[in-house]
């Protein structure tokens, strides 16, 4: 009809364009982060930053595909993250990183090379910033395990130490780290301030890699580490200079409940000042470590008891429950999303939807 | 008038001309020809296709039974990935293009169809994107990755020339009495 | 080297009766199943191992490696192994006046954790070659 084009025609005249000013692009700086931030790591896509609050994303941290995790350090408003790269993706020369990426602008301010065979898959202890915020230790599989040590301050590569059959990394004291054994052992090594081994030591054999291993997925607690083991056994392990401490195991299984297990991806963290351990379990057999947990189970790490039990519509992949006064326990599912619960009532506050991580890290 | 310009121009039109002719289709064509025809030279010798040998296995072949590219399969017991049956390879083949990985974890898986157990080796193929069907998720006797002997969470991409993961095999070894 | 009082499961369950099957079911995967291994990241059995054994301190090297310590198969099997592993290939390199390892050799070694086999290997022995 010709009266509504003519109308129309008369809006877009020249006239009225000129009273509305085109747009400009600009960019974003990542706001400072708040309680609750949280980094969630895809499975080959990089890291997404979510605001737990409200569950927008603030920004991602663009990685390699194969990048095992990453690591922020708020001290210095940098993120560390291990990377290898081939040249052409899937062929070529294989070059492996440590990058550093600002808080601002998430981009890489420096890289560092180290050699190219860190251990690649999507694991959180694979990379650990030691408590002096200097040393950055990486595992490497060449099959046989290595850690190199990156000095992350002068940002430059220092060592590579030869830890055969010892793999996750646990940061303790100001420049150590411990290592869990094939041999039912935990291993520990100190650097000198430079970086460099100076001192290695074992620890008694405290558990059997055939019967009832120790998990390569272990949580942090306020004095040390928390290690599981498959069949529901916690150990709680420290240092005390060059000795390794080991507490008396206990078990997360009371009687009558035999028939479940810890197990998933990342399916244990800890609450260090409340001292709460939150843990995702499912019924299951021996070698089912893997399985999606059903329930997540809440335990008071003073006194061993079970203070909770929570059971999911869809089975839980991987948790983290949050350093805040006002901590939020975050859960990656079976079907991809991402669920925000506030980690002392359970109460669920809400679903992030996309993208699905495979595991999170603090922020 | 801007004469830098006008000279910029000049020699990229020299530039482009040059370019042009030297890589003329007519050029290449007459090398090409006689590369070709030297390469039927070299070839004709061996006119038929060589056909890839097959290891035979030491004894009798294993008596199997099953979907080989069902997760449920009797060798995959302890395979965590992707299915290189589904891939365009075999159990003793890696998929077209793709690089067999010599260095695997080797586990034992009990064979229904004839009631022995028998020693597994789970060698991955590498040097292209992960090929995304048929994934399992098989854990017995998996350990942590600190027991390298015997864990999945580990890209066993060790002595291929690109060490990118594409799809798994489950070679037998032989028996595990 | 430290001293620790190693309890040791019980291995009937995972381990072969023979000790080529051992080697296949514990050593092949890396090391390969003709022992050549993948120079430079996994050392080949072959002859080398003949000529380590002019030390005598790296007797004990060869059970405490992790990946001999750390097999799930008892010491009488792990000392047949390895001495398989010698017979097969090292024959040529080993010795003149090589004698096998003994069952009371393997079990003292293995209580004993190696924490650190590349510094001692290069302690006693050499370095790997690039």
């Amino acid at each position: 009809m010709r009266i509504p084009v003519l109308f129309a025609v008369f809006l877009l005249s020249p006239q009225t364009l000129g009273q509305i000013a085109p747009e400009v692009l600009t960019v974003e700086t990542l706001p400072e982060p708040g309680p609750n931030w949280f980094l969630g790591k895809t499975w080959s896509g990089g890291a997404h930053i979510f605001d737990a609050h409200n569950g927008e994303m603030m920004g991602m941290v663009s990685l390699a595909k194969n990048a095992p995790t990453l690591i922020a350090n708020p001290d210095k408003r940098e993120i560390y993250a291990a990377e290898s790269y081939m040249t052409r993706e899937t062929r070529g020369a294989r070059t492996d990183i440590v990058a550093i990426y600002d808080y601002d602008n998430l981009r890489t301010v420096a890289e560092i090379e180290v050699p190219n065979h860190i251990a690649r898959l999507p694991v959180k202890r694979h990379l650990g910033l030691l408590d002096n915020g200097r040393h950055l230790a990486v595992l490497n599989m060449n099959p046989g395990h290595s850690v190199s040590i990156v000095d992350v301050e002068d940002r430059i590569f220092i060592d590579e130490i030869s830890t055969p059959s010892c793999a996750v990394i646990m940061p303790v004291a100001e420049n150590d780290f411990l290592q869990v054994c094939g041999d039912g052992t935990l291993q520990l090594i100190q650097l000198d301030l430079s970086g460099f081994q100076q001192n290695r030591e074992r620890s008694t054999v405290f558990f059997n890699v055939i019967d009832d291993p120790v998990f390569d997925r272990v949580a942090r607690s306020a004095g040390g580490w928390i290690l599981p083991t498959h069949g529901g056994m916690i150990f709680e392990v420290s240092t005390d200079d060059d000795e390794i401490l080991i507490g008396e195991g206990w078990s997360l299984i009371a009687e009558g409940e035999e028939s479940w297990r810890p197990g998933g991806d990342e399916f244990i963290s800890a609450h260090q000042e409340l001292g709460l351990l939150y843990i995702a379990m499912h019924e299951g057999g021996v070698d089912t470590h893997h399985q999606y947990g059903d329930e997540i189970w809440l335990f008071d790490l003073e006194t061993k008891q079970r203070l909770h039990r929570h059971i999911l519509e869809v089975p839980v992949r991987s948790l983290m429950v949050t350093q805040e006064s006002n901590p939020k326990l975050i859960i990656s599912d079976e079907a991809g999303g991402t669920q925000v619960f506030d980690a002392l009532s359970f109460r669920h506050e809400r679903s992030i939807e996309t993208p699905a991580s495979v595991h999170f890290e603090d922020f | 008038m801007n004469l830098d310009k006008i000279v910029d121009q000049t020699f990229y039109w020299i530039d482009e001309n040059a370019r042009r002719s030297a890589m003329a289709l007519s050029q290449r064509l007459s090398r090409r020809n006689f590369l070709s025809r030297l390469g039927m030279l070299i070839t004709g010798a061996a006119a038929f296709p060589l056909l890839p040998v097959k290891r035979a296995f030491s004894q009798n072949a294993v008596k199997e039974v099953g979907d080989p590219q069902s997760c449920d399969y009797w060798r995959y017991c302890a395979l965590s990935g992707f299915l290189c049956t589904c891939c365009g390879g075999s159990n003793t083949s890696c998929p077209p293009g793709s690089q067999p990985s010599p260095i695997a974890w080797v586990g034992t898986c009990h064979n229904p169809a004839d009631g022995r157990d028998y020693l597994m080796s789970y060698n991955d193929c590498c040097g292209k994107t992960e090929c995304n069907r048929c994934e399992c998720h098989n854990t017995e006797g998996d350990r942590p990755l600190y027991f390298n002997s015997n864990s999945n969470t580990v890209y066993w991409c060790f002595g291929t020339e690109d060490t990118s993961y594409h799809c798994t095999v489950s070679m037998v070894l032989g028996t595990a009495d | 080297m430290i001293l620790l009082a190693v309890s040791l499961p019980s291995f009937a369950a995972l381990q072969a009766s023979n000790p080529r099957s051992n080697y296949l079911l514990y050593c092949s995967g890396c090391h390969l199943v003709d022992g050549t291994g993948n120079h430079p990241n996994v050392p080949t059995l072959h002859e080398e191992l003949g000529r380590m054994l002019s030390v005598p301190a790296m007797r004990a090297y060869l059970v405490q490696i992790p990946g001999a310590a750390q097999a799930p198969i008892d010491d009488a099997a792990l000392a047949d192994v390895i001495n398989w592993v010698l017979r097969q290939w090292n024959s040529d390199t080993l010795p003149e006046d090589f004698e096998e390892l003994t069952l009371k050799e393997v079990s003292d070694a293995r209580r004993e954790i190696l924490a650190d086999p590349l510094a001692y290997r290069i302690r006693h022995w050499k370095a790997f070659e690039p």
